[in-house]
């Protein structure tokens, strides 16, 4: 028996909180996507500076609205994140993390441009 | 429910417009969001209800914020919604005054939810007690909760009055029945401390060797049975009223303990060591003569003159004579209300009859005798028949009022006449056969 594959993201919540309001709808998921870019710009060039305290505090600041838009794989890599030490943080192991958040965050981005 | 105003402060747009929308399905909720804490800052002149603040914001610390709404709208409540799980953090913004702690999470919204649906329930309750605080009070407007037209009584309104206003010791005196808590419960609503607990103490009620405990309250093992600490009666009218009645009756010893708490304006539990400060108004009532009292050494002259404060004497009903178909009217009123009867009227009889009797139970006993005779009445009229004394007492028993001095007795006499015949100087020259001119020297000199 195979099992299902996990959704990407569930926009369940989203909807329960929109209550048919199609406005409020349209209008989150373009704030999502504006500040999930922002967001990944932001940890590219701290990566580029080597600030690796400051990319912690990028992903805390992500999680809320990452958790509300169901990407539970997201979620769980930030958990990750939080769990690790400054000097775990220059480790090849975490810029392999960041990479398949931000792969994983653009993925979901480009699946909800075409809704 | 009235409109409640919510104020969303959250830098992450998404975040912030989540909760909004949701909150808004409450259509109570009044809701605004704010995504800097400047911004915020600017608009908490309107001190809303209720805050959401998150703790990290980049312009202002929440730490911060959440220390100016403190300073600025004391009443608003602050549920801190974060991203940090550190307990410290939380357990420290608790202690500074916010009322909860949300971490955003999974089921943060239903949380957040039930935690204003809380607020405004204690709210709801607060103001409920507050009402009912008015009501007591107005309950205890002194010209209602004390009735007559006595000029006694006129004189007893504007020493309520100044009472009220300050924050001196009152000494209510007077006869059993005459009404001390009564008047002790108008001081305490009509003044500042009117929110705060009024804590009644009769001093003859309570046993001798329980009453110092009762009183200053006391540590775990101070004694044997003492299991718990517990809170003496100084400390639960805390920054309200302590009304100690009969404090005539109280020991001696014991007064020496009072003496030093009124001096002082602080106590030590028994069995205890923490000095605990006072601030509370001290009223006290008897029926003993005071002054008598300590030339016999059976009380402080030293407390005498701490307690004495503003001297309220009540005098006795049948000194009342002007009141006694006032109240007697206003009892009967009272009784067919709560008994949801007709209303009752007095026959011309039944008020001649109750204006001779002495009352040697004062306005208890008056209440006491109306109430029965109502219940014993067989129509709408109050019949002679229907006023029924206690086998004790004697109707114009001026001998049972207690001794007096000849010329006392006299000036009763005319006084009960006046009262009968509404004034009338020369029907009561008459009835009693002494001259006008005599009855106007007295009334001139208020001998009667």
């Amino acid at each position: 028996m195979t099992s299902k594959p996990e959704k990407l993201f569930d926009l369940q919540e989203l909807r329960t909180i929109a209550a048919g309001d199609k406005g409020f709808f349209s209008e989150m998921i373009r704030l999502f996507i504006s500040q999930n870019e922002a967001a990944l710009l932001d940890i590219r060039t701290q990566v580029a500076k080597n600030e690796f305290s400051l990319i912690k505090g990028i992903l805390h600041k992500m999680k809320p609205s990452i958790m509300v838009m169901g990407v539970n794989s997201a979620t769980e890599i930030i958990k990750q994140v939080e769990q690790l030490e400054l000097p775990a943080m220059k480790e090849p192991g975490f810029a392999e993390l960041l990479k398949q958040l931000e792969t994983i965050l653009q993925e979901v981005n480009d699946q909800l441009r075409k809704m | 429910m009235s409109s409640f105003s919510i104020f969303i402060v959250e830098d992450d747009r998404f975040y912030g417009q989540y909760l909004k929308q949701y909150l808004s399905s409450n259509p109570d909720y009044d809701i605004k969001l704010f995504l800097t804490g400047k911004e915020f800052m600017g608009e908490l002149h309107k001190k809303p209800d209720l805050v959401t603040l998150d703790y990290d914001l980049p312009d202002i610390n929440g730490a911060v914020i959440l220390k100016k709404i403190r300073q600025t709208s004391p009443d608003t409540k602050v549920i801190i919604v974060s991203g940090q799980k550190d307990i410290s953090t939380a357990l420290d913004l608790l202690k500074d005054g916010a009322n909860d702690y949300i971490v955003k999470e999974q089921d943060s919204r239903s949380r957040l939810w039930n935690v204003i649906l809380r607020i405004r329930e204690n709210q709801v309750l607060k103001s409920q007690v507050e009402q009912l605080q008015e009501e007591v009070g107005r309950k205890y407007d002194f010209e209602k909760a004390i009735i007559g037209n006595s000029q006694a009584i006129k004189t007893i309104y504007a020493l309520i009055e100044r009472a009220s206003k300050t924050n001196i010791n009152v000494s209510i005196t007077g006869a059993t029945g005459t009404g001390k808590e009564m008047v002790a419960k108008a001081i305490h609503y009509n003044s500042p401390r009117r929110k705060k607990p009024f804590v009644a103490v009769n001093m003859s009620a309570i046993p001798k060797e329980l009453l110092e405990s009762e009183l200053f309250g006391y540590e775990k093992g101070a004694f044997t049975g003492a299991d718990t600490r517990k809170i003496g009666r100084f400390e639960v009218a805390s920054e309200g009223t302590l009304f100690l009645d009969e404090i005539g009756d109280m020991d001696i010893a014991l007064q020496a303990k009072l003496l030093r708490v009124i001096q002082e304006r602080e106590l030590v539990r028994i069995g205890g060591k923490e000095t605990i400060p006072l601030d509370l108004r001290l009223i006290v009532a008897t029926h003993r003569d005071l002054k008598e009292e300590v030339a016999l050494g059976n009380f402080r002259q030293d407390l005498y003159f701490r307690l004495l404060g503003l001297p309220i004497h009540l005098p006795p009903l049948r000194e009342r004579n002007n009141d006694i178909m006032i109240l007697a009217k206003h009892f009967a009123e009272m009784f067919c209300k709560e008994n949801k009867m007709p209303l009752v009227s007095f026959s011309s009889e039944a008020s001649e009859k109750l204006l001779r009797y002495s009352y040697p139970g004062n306005i208890r006993e008056l209440k006491a005798i109306i109430d029965l005779a109502v219940v014993m009445s067989n129509g709408k009229v109050l019949l002679t028949e229907d006023i029924i004394y206690s086998q004790t007492a004697q109707p114009n028993d001026f001998l049972n009022s207690g001794e007096m001095t000849l010329a006392q007795y006299d000036r009763m006499i005319i006084r009960s006449y006046l009262d009968k015949y509404q004034d009338n100087v020369a029907l009561v020259a008459k009835k009693l056969d002494i001259g006008k001119s005599t009855l106007y020297r007295l009334k001139q000199n208020d001998e009667i």
